[in-house]
């Protein structure tokens, strides 16, 4: 990671100038941040606030344009905050995107990579593939949806991946299953894993990991934490992993899969979900404030 | 008759699902609903009937004598995999045929807040889907049908709920119950064959159109497809309560659902004489109002100018010490009709005690409809038993008015006052933070209807209780608890429990004529015909306008203008 003071620098305004539905859902949205394109690295993600009243959310960076001042990234519709970023527009301006954050994924030359892809990792873990595979490794893609009208970025992954299988719940593409069934597949017909990378959510991270660990095959997960600052402060990201407390905004995002505490990050994550349920019942009531003084 | 071998008798104009139903046979269903008019739409309740040809529906044939009527067998149960398999091939079904779905439901138990519904494990629906009860009990795993996903636009433009017509089975629930139950026929089946949807004409939007947003589609939807949008994510809830809203003066039976000792939604409760119906503040308002940071957390007094959070002890002494200054007729207490029996009980004992002759409620009738007031027939009548005729009960404004010349000094109101900032001592015991707190000496955080239990005597004359259903929002107490409180300082009667209060003013009540119910709880059905509805004056509550506290309301307000 550069050494240079993360930036944030608020006289630039983050427009959006590309928002699109890749997938029920799935959002593609495509962000003016000059500077942090010109600085991220695979691997690492943002920070950003919608609207004056939102949360900070962090996002894995799926891609940039250097040229164009640009950085995209691919959310899920999975709360109060990204409901209101999926209702938001091509030129609509976000309050603040701070990044890149995070140390970038280990990109070397292992051999044969395997990276798996759900949910917005789909989106996510292109990047780090396209990194990969400049490296010199040989790279196989896995991604996984419940079904196929669910996945999208096909023609990304396609582009830097030299096998690309997709796998779904209902047996809508060739494979039925998810990404572990994938790996034992893979196994069973030979292949040598050498390293394996994947994105999506924490159940599809921790049951992935359970598949390639009794090769010990190495494996890094993007943990998925809630974060506040994500400079290492807060302490709301922390995580355990090799039994030692980590942050996963200045640790991570990328962890050893098999070492990483499943119980405690469910159990972390699950910490809010009263207060994000009722967030719902005051949608719509941004505008709601009372002045005392008229 | 004969249902699966078993001698049944029937009364005339049964149909033979409701026969089965009674004699304790299952047939599985989808299209109907026991508050609606039968359908046949969804043919999963198919029977054989000895001497009839085919496959006849059991929820709309009638039962006749003698009728022998088979309701399970192998070629029943593959046409009702079929007909459920048929439905799947259009309804997201991943989640019911994936493998990895038991340890997916162990580690995702709750759902994913999804825009737009791919699964079961991001469906709001999932703890009370019809549909899926239907396939457990089939045991279906896999659908043979090649599965298309509809790709329509989610409906989000309008207030209080979503639409997925993505999930619809076109079951046409929502549609009868609109129009049959309602009396509004603001949706219906439009277009035919496989485009059929469901949809207002014109494709305009329920806004537009005039629905009341009463809900009650969205309570028979058996799927997904209707949900509503500020109270849909809570997944299992930890209790549910019966009890009644605090409204108006119909006070419908509501169902409380609570989760994380939070109310997280108000359903219609079917077992109240309101027949499970609701208007939009009891269905889609209440949680939020409930849960709002508006609400007053800490008693709190002025000391310096400002308003300083202190304990509960010393804000009572700082009332009562206040109280003690003034001579009883520079008095007045204001009492909100949206409160409890009991807490106007308390507040008129309050008053004889302490000599205050000045009461005023609020808000004034004449700016009311005859339901305003979630409380308004108890309240009046406990004043009436007070020995208080209406003219000589005073208004807000004339209090507020006294108080501007001087005439009275020390004001109690158990709600918001416009203009009452003339009043020297100004105790304010509210749910809500307002203008009028700007001049109050000392706010009392009061719970809501929905946090402590009490009793309101609606406007057909009869007294129903309200439950505790949610945790108290932080520091707040009970209307009537205050008031004991400060009576007890003034060395009054001393009631140690909200029995023995509700025990003194139900006598109290029984002294006064019963309101007159308008004849409407002998029809029938009535609650249709005087469901509220949203007009001028604004909704309020204590003197909170709802549009402030619930903005999908004011949208509502502003799109019927
Ligand atoms: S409506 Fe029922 S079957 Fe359909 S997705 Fe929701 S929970 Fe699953
Ligand atoms: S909310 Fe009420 S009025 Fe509106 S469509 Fe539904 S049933 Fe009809
Ligand atoms: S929206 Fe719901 S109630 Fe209406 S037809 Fe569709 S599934 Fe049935
Ligand atoms: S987000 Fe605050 S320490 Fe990581
Ligand atoms: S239940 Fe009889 S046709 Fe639907």
């Amino acid at each position: 990671m550069t050494d240079e003071p993360v930036c944030q620098d608020t006289s630039q305004a983050f427009r959006i100038v590309k928002m699109k539905a890749a997938a029920p859902n799935i959002y593609e949205m495509v962000i003016e941040a000059p500077i942090i394109a010109r600085k991220v690295e695979p691997g690492q993600f943002v920070i950003l606030i919608p609207d004056e009243t939102g949360e900070r959310v962090p996002f894995t960076i799926s891609d940039w344009d250097t040229d164009n001042g640009t950085i995209t990234i691919f959310f899920q519709e999975t709360g109060v905050s990204t409901m209101k970023m999926a209702c938001m527009k091509e030129g609509d301006v976000l309050v603040s995107v701070v990044g890149p954050l995070g140390k970038p994924a280990e990109i070397e030359k292992y051999g044969t990579v395997f990276l798996g892809g759900g949910c917005y990792g789909i989106g996510g873990i292109f990047p780090i593939a396209r990194a990969l595979k400049e490296a010199g490794n040989k790279v196989i893609i896995s991604i996984e949806a419940r079904s196929k009208y669910l996945l999208y970025n096909l023609e990304n992954l396609g582009s830097v991946a030299d096998e690309l299988i997709m796998s779904t719940s209902d047996g809508s593409t060739e494979h039925k299953g998810k990404i572990h069934n994938i790996i034992q597949m893979l196994l069973d017909r030979g292949e040598k894993i050498d390293r394996a990378h994947f994105m999506g959510c924490n159940f599809m991270l921790m049951i992935s990991s359970e598949a390639t660990r009794p090769q010990k095959i190495p494996t890094r997960v993007a943990l998925n934490a809630l974060m506040v600052d994500g400079t290492g402060m807060c302490g709301c990201c922390r995580c355990t992993v090799e039994g030692k407390t980590k942050y996963a905004c200045v640790d991570g995002p990328e962890f050893d899969g098999h070492q990483v505490d499943w119980d405690e990050l469910f159990a972390r994550g699950a910490h809010y979900l009263g207060d994000e349920s009722i967030a719902y019942q005051f949608y719509g009531q941004r505008s709601c404030k009372m002045d005392m003084d008229d | 008759m004969k249902i699966d071998g078993k001698d049944v008798e029937f009364k005339e104009g049964q149909t033979v699902l409701e026969v089965a139903t009674d004699a304790g046979i299952y047939i599985p269903t989808l299209c109907v609903h026991k508050d609606l008019p039968n359908f046949g739409a969804c043919r999963l309740c198919l029977v054989k009937i000895e001497g009839m040809r085919g496959f006849p529906p059991a929820c709309t044939t009638p039962a006749k004598d003698d009728m022998v009527v088979t309701t399970e067998d192998d070629e029943l149960r593959s046409i009702r995999r079929n007909v459920v398999e048929l439905l799947l091939s259009e309804h997201p079904n991943a989640c019911i045929v994936c493998d990895d779905k038991k340890l997916c439901e162990q580690y995702r138990a709750c759902p994913m807040k999804a825009g737009q519904i791919t699964g079961c494990q991001l469906c709001p629906n999932k703890e009370i889907c019809d549909l899926r009860e239907v396939v457990e009990y089939l045991g279906i795993d896999k659908v043979d049908f090649e599965f298309e996903y509809r790709d329509v636009e989610v409906e989000r433009c309008d207030p209080f709920f979503d639409r997925d017509y993505n999930l619809c089975i076109l079951c046409g629930r929502c549609v009868r119950v609109c129009k049959d139950i309602r009396g509004m026929g603001v949706i219906a089946f439009t277009k035919r064959g496989h485009e059929t949807r469901i949809n207002t004409s014109f494709g305009k939007t329920h806004l537009e159109i005039g629905c009341r947003f009463c809900g009650a589609c969205v309570d028979v939807c058996p799927t997904g497809a209707l949900s509503a949008r500020g109270t849909k994510w809570h997944g299992k809830l930890d209790s549910e309560v019966q009890t009644v809203c605090g409204l108006c003066n119909i006070n419908c039976g509501i169902v409380a659902g609570v989760k994380w000792g939070k109310l997280v939604e108000t359903t219609p409760d079917h077992d109240s004489y309101t027949n499970g119906q609701l208007c939009v503040l009891g269905r889609f308002c209440i949680s939020g109002m409930v849960n709002h940071p508006l609400r007053i957390r800490y008693p709190q007094v002025r000391k310096d100018d400002w308003l300083i959070p202190v304990d509960w002890e010393e804000a009572l002494g700082a009332v009562v010490e206040g109280l003690k200054k003034y001579e009883p007729r520079e008095m007045a207490f204001i009492i909100s009709q949206d409160v409890s029996n009991e807490a106007a009980f308390m507040m008129l004992q309050l008053a004889a005690k302490v000599g205050v002759e000045k009461i005023a409620l609020a808000p004034s009738s004449g700016d009311q409809k005859a339901y305003d007031g979630g409380n308004a027939f108890g309240v009046s009548g406990l004043c009436q038993a007070a020995g208080y005729t209406p003219d000589e009960l005073m208004t807000p404004e004339d209090v507020a008015r006294m108080a501007g010349r001087g005439k009275i000094k020390a004001v109690y109101t158990t709600q918001d006052v416009v203009n009452i900032d003339d009043a020297e001592f100004l105790v304010i015991q509210d749910v809500y933070n307002s203008h009028s707190l700007k001049s109050a000496a000392a706010v009392l955080p009061v719970q809501s209807f929905m946090e402590s239990e009490a009793s309101v005597t609606s406007f057909d004359g009869v007294t129903r209780e309200m439950k505790h259903a949610s945790e108290p929002y932080a520091r707040s107490r009970p209307d009537w608890e205050i008031t004991r409180d400060i009576l007890k300082a003034f060395e009054g009667q001393d009631y140690a429990s909200l029995g023995d209060v509700r025990a003194a003013a139900d006598a109290e009540l029984a002294k006064v004529a019963k309101p007159d119910a308008q004849g409407t709880t002998s029809e029938l059905n009535w609650f249709p015909k005087h469901i509220r509805e949203l007009g001028d004056p604004p909704s309020k509550y204590r003197g909170m306008d709802l549009t402030v506290l619930i903005d999908d309301l004011r949208v509502l307000k502003e799109g019927r203008k």
